[in-house]
């Protein structure tokens, strides 16, 4: 298994020390997925947290913004696939139909209540409901709040302006849920945040902090657990973790993400705080530039991303932004056989095996493939391996 | 760290490890006979003729294949001719100072004219090519009119500093050693494989003339016949060798048991044939490792 690596960044992509707002886009697409049924007309005026679809079993979707709903639309999302998204025009007013008072304390809900709550607001995040991962019945808690991709900073903001919210959501969580061991992982680039997790850690005895490396794929679940060596985590992302306490805090959906916009050909490099549906289109031209021509865009970064040619993207919970960077023309060269892409491989894996049977190999060999790209961003002849390994080249 | 440009930056390392080499070289088979009245002014300078040659024959033969191919030569172009240039150097150094100048032109032009980038390790055939024809033209002796008219007697120290009988400019152990410590600076070099070699040749090279106390046997084996020359810049070729950990230590024990034994026959391009079976075998040994893998 290789060990992860420090990948070079550029000097002059430097991000903003503050967080951008865009809060108020014109329209937001909500997904129909599967099983939905809408619970609302064309026309017909919705509040905020308003439930827009929802599913036999319970589930629902809950409206970001308050409006008259359009109709429905094929959008484009993050994984390239067309989806019948329902279009609400946003009226700005942010209007609710019952304005819920905060929750004082959060530390009043018991494992019963915990799974309702979660279950009644529907929390998704990367197309997963969350309250599954709690029905799992893990013994060991992991918080992964180490970003994986290399200029992002979502994840930096998330940490630096809520060590307490995360460090009480972690402790009411491993007090419902008894967790034998309550891991959380961030890493050990920033004194400010370790600073701001130490002063309130010593009201925490059942947290163990890691901090980690600043090193690529340290932020991959998979390989997170794997040097931490924790056996079979459950395993929530610091995105999650907020998200919990503001629906148990606030008793309402998560409405709203960071993403990240940055690279050497955009101006400015920010993290923007937008409404989930938000057009990435939209977000982009009301806020920022490209400084160069000729670009490439990296949707959800340039190691573990891929490149797009438009940015009409619904913002769901898989978007974390976007790379810009200016064109330039890799020259692809023959496999030299230097061995890299194998000896740097986190799984312990053979891209160049793969590779040179053209992808044309048994699943065992890439099976268990993060997809991180570390095999792309090493290879000194800039062979796509990864695209040997998740099959697209061979397609 | 990125990774771009490591390949031209490992050629680059090769140039410099290969500098030390090329200076005793043209010292030893050059400058010295000529002080000794062993050769002319030509005889002199020969050494430098020789190496000209098989560059000017490496940089003519990728420049011609690029013009095939594009009809024009840029600079891209001529940025490839680097690497034949190193393969140029590496030939020219272990061969014997009597090769004919022409005859080595010829090769590296036909060579990076037709091939580019071989399975099989490309100096290592030039080599073969290069000593057949010598062997037809009377002329594959190692030995320097210097050595050829002189009984020599050199101890472990005269071979480690590089007086013994080789070629050009492959001798000097002492600079193989240097050569060896820049290039393991590039993570590229393929390392493994030549320490594993070294270490399985030293253990069969010292311990059975240990055992039979035949130890005046043990310093002209291990610094003699071009291996060290070979293991450290030949073998550990890029295109032609293994890429796993475990492949390349596998291949360098292989090439050092192949090397020894090779020895017996013929001494002095023991070590180049054992590199062309090595590299024929090198699927083999990462295929080994990689089907491992799968039971992980």
């Amino acid at each position: 298994m290789g060990e992860a690596v420090t990948i070079k960044r550029e000097n002059n992509i430097k991000l903003e020390s503050f967080i951008k707002n865009y809060l108020n886009p014109k329209y937001v697409f909500l997904p129909i997925d599967e099983g939905y049924k809408l619970r609302v007309i064309d026309n017909s005026y919705v509040y905020k947290n308003d439930i827009v679809m929802f599913t036999d079993k319970g589930k629902s979707v809950h409206s970001s913004v308050s409006g008259r709903v359009l109709g429905i639309k094929d959008m484009l999302y993050s994984n390239g696939v067309k989806k019948s998204s329902l279009v609400i025009e946003n009226d700005l007013k942010e209007n609710v139909r019952v304005r819920k008072s905060a929750k004082k304390y959060i530390d009043n809900y018991d494992k019963e209540s915990f799974l309702q709550m979660l279950d009644d607001t529907s929390f998704k995040y990367r197309n997963k409901y969350v309250v599954q991962k709690f029905l799992e019945n893990k013994r060991i808690l992991l918080i992964n709040g180490i970003e994986l991709e290399p200029y992002f900073a979502n994840k930096y903001f998330e940490l630096l302006e809520n060590a307490d919210i995360i460090l009480e959501t972690i402790d009411l969580l491993s007090n419902i849920f008894h967790f034998e061991k309550t891991v959380l992982a961030i890493k050990n680039n920033s004194s400010d945040i370790i600073n701001n997790f130490m002063n309130e850690l010593g009201t925490y005895p059942n947290i163990d902090l890691k901090l980690m490396g600043d090193a690529y794929p340290n932020g991959m679940d998979d390989y997170l657990k794997k040097i931490l060596e924790l056996d079979d985590p459950l395993i929530l992302s610091i995105e999650e973790v907020l998200g919990i306490y503001h629906i148990l805090k606030k008793q309402v959906p998560v409405s709203e993400k960071l993403v990240t916009i940055t690279g050497n050909a955009v101006n400015p490099k920010c993290v923007i705080k937008v409404k989930l549906g938000s057009l990435l289109s939209e977000v982009f031209i009301n806020n920022f530039d490209f400084t160069e021509k000729s670009v490439v865009v990296y949707l959800n970064g340039n190691m573990t991303g891929r490149v797009v040619d438009t940015l009409k993207f619904v913002i769901d919970s898989t978007v974390d932004g976007i790379v810009v960077m200016k064109k330039s023309v890799k020259q692809v060269e023959d496999c030299i056989s230097c061995g890299l892409c194998f000896k740097c491989c986190p799984m312990g894996l053979n891209p160049k095996y793969v590779f040179d049977h053209l992808g044309n190999v048994k699943g065992e060999y890439k099976e268990g493939c993060l997809q991180c790209g570390l095999c792309n961003y090493v290879c000194p002849s800039n062979i796509d391996l990864k695209s040997y390994m998740n099959g697209s080249e061979k397609n | 760290m990125s990774k771009r440009g490591l390949a031209k930056r490992l050629y680059t390392m090769y140039g410099i490890a290969l500098i030390p080499l090329l200076m005793f070289g043209i010292y030893k088979n050059g400058i010295q006979l000529y002080d000794k009245g062993y050769v002319n002014v030509w005889g002199m300078i020969k050494p430098v003729i020789l190496i000209s040659m098989a560059i000017c024959g490496s940089v003519a033969g990728t420049l011609l294949k690029n013009y095939r191919q594009k009809k024009i030569i840029d600079l891209e172009s001529m940025n490839k001719c680097k690497k034949g240039i190193i393969e140029a150097l590496l030939l020219s150094f272990v061969l014997p100072i009597k090769s004919s100048p022409l005859i080595l032109f010829v090769v590296t032009f036909l060579f990076n004219l037709f091939k580019e980038n071989t399975k099989i390790n490309k100096v290592a055939i030039m080599y073969i090519v290069m000593q057949l024809l010598n062997v037809l033209l009377g002329l594959n002796t190692f030995s320097n009119p210097y050595e050829v008219n002189t009984t020599l007697n050199y101890d472990g120290i005269d071979l480690f500093l590089g007086f013994g009988t080789g070629g050009i400019c492959s001798t000097p152990v002492v600079f193989i050693i240097l050569g060896l410590i820049i290039l393991c600076f590039n993570s590229l070099y393929k390392k493994d494989m030549v320490i594993s070699a070294i270490i399985t040749f030293l253990i069969l090279g010292i311990v059975p003339r240990m055992i039979t106390s035949h130890y005046g046997e043990i310093f002209p084996l291990i610094f003699g016949y071009n291996i060290l020359y070979v293991f450290v810049f030949i073998f550990p070729n890029l295109y032609s060798s293994s890429y796993t950990t475990k492949g390349q230590i596998l291949s360098g024990i292989i090439l050092a048991i192949l090397t020894y034994f090779f020895v017996m026959i013929t001494p002095y391009n023991a070590a180049m044939l054992s590199v062309i079976l090595v590299s024929l075998i090198r699927g083999i040994c990462d295929r080994l490792f990689v089907i491992k893998l799968r039971s992980r």
